[in-house]
């Protein structure tokens, strides 16, 4: 009996106990919040990988074309050893492979070159127009990197492709070989004047916060110039040019724009164009495959950078303090160093911006006279010699929707992802700890890993068919908004979980210990306090996505178009003054974009 | 009666435990410090009895309302507490106004309007800083948001207030300050106070009774003097008191400890522990007693440096290979390298088991 009885209130106790722990999760907002995130994270991220997964290792029913025996559904290893293995794999894989390889390392190497030392000029010397200097280095990395690519088209076009003179020839007189129009050479130098910023950025960053005292410490033991450079900054800078080195290499890899414009017209391939063909031709697995190949290199990449960035974070003397900086004086150096500089961002950033808005004010493309001035393309009316008889751009019906729906999407993505942002990040610092804090981190982390092309396709047949609750999304606007909204999740989450672990520390457990229920810290405390951190994130998902092409060029039909997705049709077709002139549109929407953000960036600054 | 009662609480984070079994009975209108080490546990321990951190095991009560039991299933979030607390980093809202900032408690409580304004007016009158009521908290000076800090606890008339480190920010005469100022208001209100603090003089100028942590257990819980005069084992001993106790090797034999280096020290045979073990035995730096010429009792030292404080010298001498720190009074005319006679003043040594470190026999 008494056995019975104790094992009776034991059971009780524990009961009673597993009903404290629920009542307690219940009333702790961030572990309901969280777990709500966990299952709505796992089926937009981890549903599709699986997806994917799922899709390479069975017969399709598309694979019955060369494979009639096969079941669809059943399990294969067909489609991997296809793409490895097969006769194909040469062209398919491999060789796209070696291109992707061989560009993302130029790439990254050459933008480290150029942004590094541009940062030091510009953080560590005295060189002059300095606020210049950095406002324009910057400038590339807001607009998206294949604008570089279209200008360059429109310089070293040669004729072998068909079509008119580029202006190289118009100059010279001799038409530019296939290697310097298209290709790996020109598809590295572009990437390279693009992603040089993000270098510049990062290094320049690092130098500043390099404390001058480690320097001058060096001085007192009579160091030079340059065994300081080399033994004292070089050291404490090298996490974050490696980290440069390995970000850039990561998004070369994924890079799709600059290839589809210079690599195309002579059938060079990267992982990403072959991986767009293969979803052009409806080869879903083979698609698929390189998806997760692109995965693989991408996740890869960023865990060798996290784990550098860990490795040497002991290093980076990130004070909050102002430090004095004596700067290396150039001497007689000054003026060509200077001169160089300018000349640099004269080629590099104003020059490509220069030729796009020259040629769409040309009538018949290649024809560099002054005869041949035409306001055509931005206001002309239909004609059918030109623009296959489409109206000029402002006038253009089409165009002017493309531009709002850029608007719109970026908007609407920046709205929804800063948001969530905000309830993520919440999360994640509240829970720094906790394994659902963790989760929620590592999960909103996971599209930082996938590349922007992959994502796409992804999304592409996992929400063309009903699923589960939500209904068929195919070319809808929805389809577009959901993507770029997970895509960019990493990144709101990051930054508003930096300002959530002050907001949601101390300053949130005062209102707490006064009496206040979540939803009242939430509405008086948190939000108010997240505001700018909010606005911020918000402006900055805004750009990204107005510039974004790789992540949508799947999934857009033709009620959805964007500018970015116009531009690639307008060059397909052949008809450059379009393209260009729906690029220059983009470009000043979005520098008047970044306009915007520093203003208001500023102006909240001086007021808090 | 909102006193507070700590019975057999722990906590762990992972792996890390940083409270352990602690159990502390705070009576109503005390003034507590928790004192000790970084690391040790105190601002745990303060986070569990506001109710932001929850043990894993034991039961807190706050006057006669449990808020935390394991065993019962209990947890009473930190709203309902009735508890008022300073954070360290004062935790301000820096969107709100002085006076936003004091009256949201109250308005949380639905407090009518008027209330608010005669309550808030009185906490701003009470820590002097009238007239800072519409500005925002970044306009104010260290020292002025830690007085709003102290306002805004105040104005909900808690039955507790929990305070972790609030003077850690400020500097040296701020501090002192401040500390009067804390000092007075609990003068004044009588409320029951636990108060977190690593700065032994911060607890031993406040508090009533000073609990001494350390790896997330309670060393010693006892009012301030009797911490310093009879530490209950060697970390109390070592961690109260600057410049630290001396420190000194010994047995014990026969109604006699022999002190290696300092001779023998007669011990009355009521206090007198079981023979022959190895000791420890402490000695405050005040309560060695210099002599210019030999005394019974007494032993040789060198001088080896003298350290002016202004009050007070601190003199460190060498005596048979054993560096002792001595407090000395500013007249005191010692130079370094001379010769003195020191001994230890009657009944100031405090003699430890060497191998538990506990106290085995006092005042000797
Ligand atoms: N939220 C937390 N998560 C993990 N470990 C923690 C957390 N809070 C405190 N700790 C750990 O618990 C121990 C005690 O911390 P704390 O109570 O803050 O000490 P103190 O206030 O005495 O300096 C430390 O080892 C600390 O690292
Ligand atoms: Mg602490």
């Amino acid at each position: 009996m008494r056995t019975v009885s104790q094992g009776y209130q034991i059971g009780s106790a524990t009961r009673a106990y597993a009903l404290y722990r629920v009542r307690r999760f219940l009333h702790t907002p961030y572990k309901v919040v969280g777990a709500v995130l966990i299952i709505l994270l796992a089926y937009f991220i981890i549903g599709p990988l699986l997806a994917m997964v799922e899709t390479t290792l069975t017969w399709q029913s598309e694979d019955l074309r060369y494979a009639p025996g096969a079941s669809p559904g059943a399990f294969t290893l067909f489609h991997w050893s296809r793409v490895l293995f097969g006769r194909t794999s040469v062209p398919m894989l491999w060789r796209p492979l070696m291109n992707t390889m061989a560009i993302a390392i130029g790439v990254s190497v050459l933008s480290l070159a150029i942004g590094g030392i541009l940062a030091w000029l510009v953080v560590r010397t005295d060189l002059p127009f300095k606020h210049l200097v950095s406002a324009l280095a910057v400038i590339p990395y807001s607009l998206p990197s294949w604008v570089i690519a279209l200008a360059w088209i429109v310089v070293f076009k040669n004729r072998q492709i068909g079509g008119a003179m580029g202006l190289f020839e118009y100059i010279t007189g001799v038409s530019p070989p296939n290697w310097l129009s298209y290709g790996i050479i020109p598809i590295t130098l572009c990437l390279a004047l693009h992603y040089y910023s993000f270098a510049f950025t990062l290094i320049s960053g690092a130098l500043s916060s390099v404390d001058a005292e480690l320097e001058e410490a060096a001085e007192m033991v009579k160091a030079t110039r340059a065994q300081i450079l080399r033994k004292i900054t070089f050291p404490i800078v090298l996490p974050a040019i490696l980290s440069a080195l390995i970000l850039t290499f990561s998004r070369a890899v994924g890079t799709f724009g600059t290839p589809v414009f210079l690599g195309l017209p002579v059938r060079f391939y990267v992982l990403s164009t072959m991986l767009y063909a293969n979803m052009d031709n409806r080869f879903v697995s083979n698609a698929y495959i390189l998806a997760l190949l692109m995965i693989l290199i991408s996740a890869a990449t960023v865990y060798a950078n996290n784990k550098i960035i860990r490795a040497r974070r002991s290093f980076v003397t990130l004070g909050g303090r102002g430090f004095r900086r004596r700067l290396v004086r150039l001497g007689r150096m000054r003026g060509i160093v200077a001169f160089l500089v300018a000349g640099f961002l004269a080629v590099g950033v104003v020059l490509p911006l220069g030729i796009l808005v020259w040629q769409t004010f040309m009538l018949v493309e290649g024809n560099y006279s002054p005869a041949n001035f035409t306001l055509h393309y931005w206001v002309g009316r239909p004609n059918p010699r030109y623009a296959q008889g489409e109206a000029g751009i402002l006038r253009n019906s089409m165009i002017l929707g493309g531009a709002w729906n850029s608007v719109r999407l970026a908007l609407t993505t920046a709205l929804i992802t800063g948001v969530a942002g905000v309830l993520t990040g919440y999360v994640v610092a509240k829970g720094r700890h906790t394994l659902i804090g963790k989760a929620v981190e590592q999960l909103t982390f996971l599209p930082f890993l996938m590349p922007s092309i992959a994502f796409g396709a992804i999304y592409l047949t996992m929400f063309s068919t009903p699923h589960w609750i939500i209904p068929s999304l195919y070319g809808t606007f929805s389809i577009l908004v959901l993507t770029c909204a997970i895509k960019s999740l990493p990144y709101s989450t990051r930054s508003s979980t930096s300002s959530m672990l002050q907001i949601g520390g101390e300053l949130e457990e005062a209102a707490e210990v006064a009496g206040a229920s979540w939803s009242m810290r939430f509405r008086r405390i948190l939000v108010p306090l997240s505001k700018r951190g909010f606005l911020a994130g918000f402006l900055l998902t805004f750009i990204t996505i107005m510039r974004e092409m790789s992540l949508i060029v799947l999934l857009v039909s033709p009620s959805t178009r964007t500018l970015t997705t116009m531009t690639y049709r307008y060059t397909e077709q052949g008809v450059a003054q379009m393209a260009d002139a729906v690029i220059v549109l983009l470009v000043t929407l979005i520098l008047i974009g970044n306009f915007l953000i520093n203003r208001v960036l500023r102006s909240r600054e001086e007021t808090s | 009666m909102p006193g507070i009662t700590l019975r057999n609480v722990s906590k762990k984070f992972g792996k890390v435990t940083a409270v352990n079994d602690v159990s502390l009975e705070i009576a109503d209108g005390e003034f507590v410090a928790l004192l000790g080490p970084s690391g040790c546990g105190k601002t745990t321990i303060l986070r569990m009895i506001a109710g932001f951190e929850e043990p894993d095991d034991g039961e807190i009560t706050i006057g006669d309302q449990t808020v935390f039991s394991r065993r019962k299933g209990i947890f009473v979030p930190p709203g309902r507490r009735n508890v008022g607390m300073i954070f360290q980093s004062y935790a301000l809202w820096p969107h709100l106004t002085v006076f936003q900032n004091i009256a949201f408690g109250l308005e949380i409580a639905k407090v009518p309007k008027d209330e608010v304004r005669r309550r808030v007016q009185a906490a701003l009158d009470m820590m002097r800083i009238q007239g800072f009521e519409d500005r925002y908290i970044n306009e104010l000076s260290g020292g002025q948001q830690q007085r709003v800090a102290i306002a805004r606890m105040l104005v909900t008339r808690p039955q507790v207030f929990l305070m972790d480190e609030p003077l850690s920010n400020l500097d040296a005469k701020l501090r002192l300050d401040m500390r009067a100022e804390i000092k007075r208001l609990h003068a004044d209100l009588g409320t029951t106070c636990v108060y977190v603090t690593h700065d032994q003089v911060e607890a031993l100028t406040l508090a009533t009774r000073i609990a001494i942590l350390d790896k997330g257990t309670v060393q010693q819980f006892a009012q301030p003097m009797e911490l310093y005069r009879v530490p209950a084992n060697l970390f109390v001993a070592d961690f109260m008191g600057n410049p630290t106790v001396n420190v000194l090797h010994g047995t014990l034999s026969e109604g006699r400890l022999v002190l290696e280096g300092f001779g023998e020290l007669e011990v009355p045979f009521d206090k007198l522990p079981k023979p022959g073990c190895a000791v420890i035995a402490t000695l405050r730096p005040e309560d060695v007693v210099v002599c210019h010429t030999r005394e019974p009792g007494s032993v040789e030292a060198r001088v080896h440096s003298v350290l002016p404080t202004g009050p007070e010298i601190i003199v460190r001498a060498l005596c048979n290979g054993i560096t002792l720190t001595i407090r000395e009074s500013p007249e005191s005319a010692v130079a370094p390298d001379q010769v003195v006679y020191i001994k230890p003043r009657q009944g100031a040594v405090n003699i430890y088991d060497e191998r538990s470190r506990a106290l085995v026999c006092a005042c000797v």
